[in-house]
């Protein structure tokens, strides 16, 4: 038989885990578009 | 005549299933090429990859099934569901990044490009078995779900979900796909999460449920599930959908190897975290309330079971618990487990008839377009052959042991040797492991009815691994030492 107090902390640990990764996933969706053009490389310089 | 709780749980329903369709449509728009269609394009991020690849594991029997046999059997019952979330970390750490390095569009293919044609046949042949019935399984669950719960006629609530599943899947192809099985995956994980929440809460935590029920919900194992039975069901888990197409395609459209690998064994590890625990705090709740129990009880002697049907406890234990808008949002969280399986499956049937069957057998010179039509048509005629089949099959245990009986004899040995210890001459070994597991499967199951109940699958299973260590070691043995050595690296 599990004993009790791992059983309870098993069930916090569920809560933080959604938690964390529904922010996360809130994060990916919500992030603006990123729409910035990447400098272009000045192969002379290297 | 409809009372108010029932129209208000229809209406947050019915607002679900909108957005879900308006969420196909706006994906059309961004379906470009049969790339898109079928791999989304190759560019999703590992925690969408999460997302997908949980809501597509979390299916009617993870979600219902197993409230229902944590109601009936305890805690056993949860902790062996554990199989199938250690299958997604294994798959994911090992499995994902090589398989997403291969730029692949379907299972079939792997096996072509390591084993050759004949192989690749019978891949082609798996898959389709794997796929149809677990449509078929999940859109029963489906109806029977909006059946119980709804009231309505089980064919018209197959032919209604059915309806939605295949049209945002036709129009938007995987990237609807996905992008629905994000919003099933967040209403899914906070109704369980909040209902259990709520109810371990309400209970007086395990030690509450623990002076209701005494400790039978809460020991490992049982008269009916003995040791020995939880431990070849765990096996039976853990390989019965390893690599199943579905899970394959979510390792085919992350960005890269390392998204397909956070993304397939995060989802794993979140819902090796998540799952259990919840299931048995609502399995074991719904033993706490005797109104609850009552009730339960009442529709399985009415309905002539000796044991709660899955569809009975978890839908009831939300009606009893909750106002009528939460129970609602709950339901829909069930149907969306549900849909979220039979939409994958639904996109792998059209990409496996676009590539393996179309265009390798039928046109290889088919424009883009011609495919991408080809792949709308398959969605179309797949879904409507399911929806069909599901009112003539409706046991949803026997269907999913069909499949799953059948999947891991014939794929799984040679997907682990194509991954990480091939070798070209072994080619035939696979082909004779493959057609070994399939034949055991046939024999053990249809012809000797399944002797001492040993699972057909993990029969098959251990044949065509017997046959394939056999084939090696005598292919090993007539090998020329000159002849050189297909390393993996050489291939690619």
């Amino acid at each position: 038989m599990i004993p009790n107090w791992l059983l309870t902390g098993w069930h916090y640990c569920s809560a933080l885990a959604a938690i964390v990764i529904l922010l996360l996933l809130a994060r990916h969706l919500f992030q603006p578009p990123d729409d910035t053009e990447p400098e272009p490389v000045n192969h002379e310089d290297h | 005549m409809l009372d108010f709780d029932r129209v208000t749980e229809l209406a947050a329903l019915g607002i679900y299933l909108v957005v879900l369709i308006w969420i196909g449509v706006k994906s059309s728009g961004k379906i470009r090429n049969t790339l898109d269609y079928t791999v989304s394009g190759r560019d999703v991020a590992w925690i969408v990859v999460l997302a997908t690849t949980a809501a597509t594991m979390v299916g009617g029997g993870a979600s219902i099934g197993s409230v229902a046999n944590v109601y009936n059997y305890g805690i056993a019952l949860a902790l062996l569901s554990t199989a199938w979330y250690l299958q997604l970390i294994f798959t994911g750490i090992w499995l994902a990044p090589r398989l997403r390095r291969l730029d692949l569009l379907t299972v079939a293919q792997f096996f072509g490009l390591r084993f050759g044609e004949a192989p690749r046949r019978m891949a082609v042949v798996s898959c389709m078995i794997f796929l149809i019935g677990a449509l078929v399984a999940q859109m029963v669950a489906m109806g029977k779900i909006t059946e119980t719960v709804l009231g309505l006629d089980y064919r018209l609530a197959v032919l209604a979900g059915a309806s939605i599943v295949i049209f945002y899947s036709t129009v938007g192809g995987i990237r609807a796909v996905v992008k629905t099985d994000v919003l099933q995956f967040v209403v899914l994980v906070i109704g369980i999460g909040a209902a259990s929440f709520f109810l371990l809460q309400r209970n007086g935590g395990f030690t509450g449920i623990m002076a209701v029920t005494g400790d039978q919900p809460f020991q490992l194992t049982s008269a009916e599930w003995p040791a020995t039975r939880l431990i070849t069901t765990f096996f039976v888990f853990f390989l019965g959908e390893m690599l199943v197409p579905p899970y394959a395609v979510r390792c085919f459209i992350a960005r890269n190897a390392q998204s397909a690998q956070w993304g397939v064994a995060g989802s794993g590890l979140f819902l090796l975290c998540f799952m259990p625990i919840c299931i048995f705090v609502l399995g074991a709740s719904a033993n706490v309330d005797p109104k609850i129990k009552q009730a339960i009880d009442e529709q399985r002697v009415e309905a002539g079971l000796d044991e709660a049907d899955s569809q009975m406890v978890f839908p009831t234990l939300m009606r009893e618990t909750f106002p009528a808008a939460f129970a609602g949002i709950l339901i829909a969280a069930l149907i969306a487990a549900v849909m979220s399986s039979g939409d994958s499956c639904l996109s792998c049937i059209s990409t496996s008839v676009m590539e393996d069957i179309y265009r390798s057998m039928i046109d290889p010179e088919a424009s883009d377009k011609k495919l991408l039509n080809v792949a709308r048509i398959a969605t179309v005629a797949s879904g409507v052959l399911a929806a069909a089949l599901s009112c003539l099959y409706s046991d949803i245990i026997s269907i999913l042991e069909f499949v799953y009986d059948f999947w891991a004899p014939t794929m799984v040995i040679p997907f682990l040797v194509g991954l990480f210890m091939y070798r070209k001459r072994w080619s035939l070994a696979i082909t004779l492991a493959m057609a070994a597991g399939f034949i055991a499967v046939v024999v053990w199951r249809f012809l000797l009815d399944t002797p001492w109940k040993f699972s057909p699958g993990l029969f098959g299973f251990l044949v065509s691994l017997a046959v394939f260590i056999l084939a090696i070691v005598l292919i090993e043995l007539r090998q020329d030492p000159a002849n050189p050595v297909a390393t993996e690296k050489e291939l690619s």
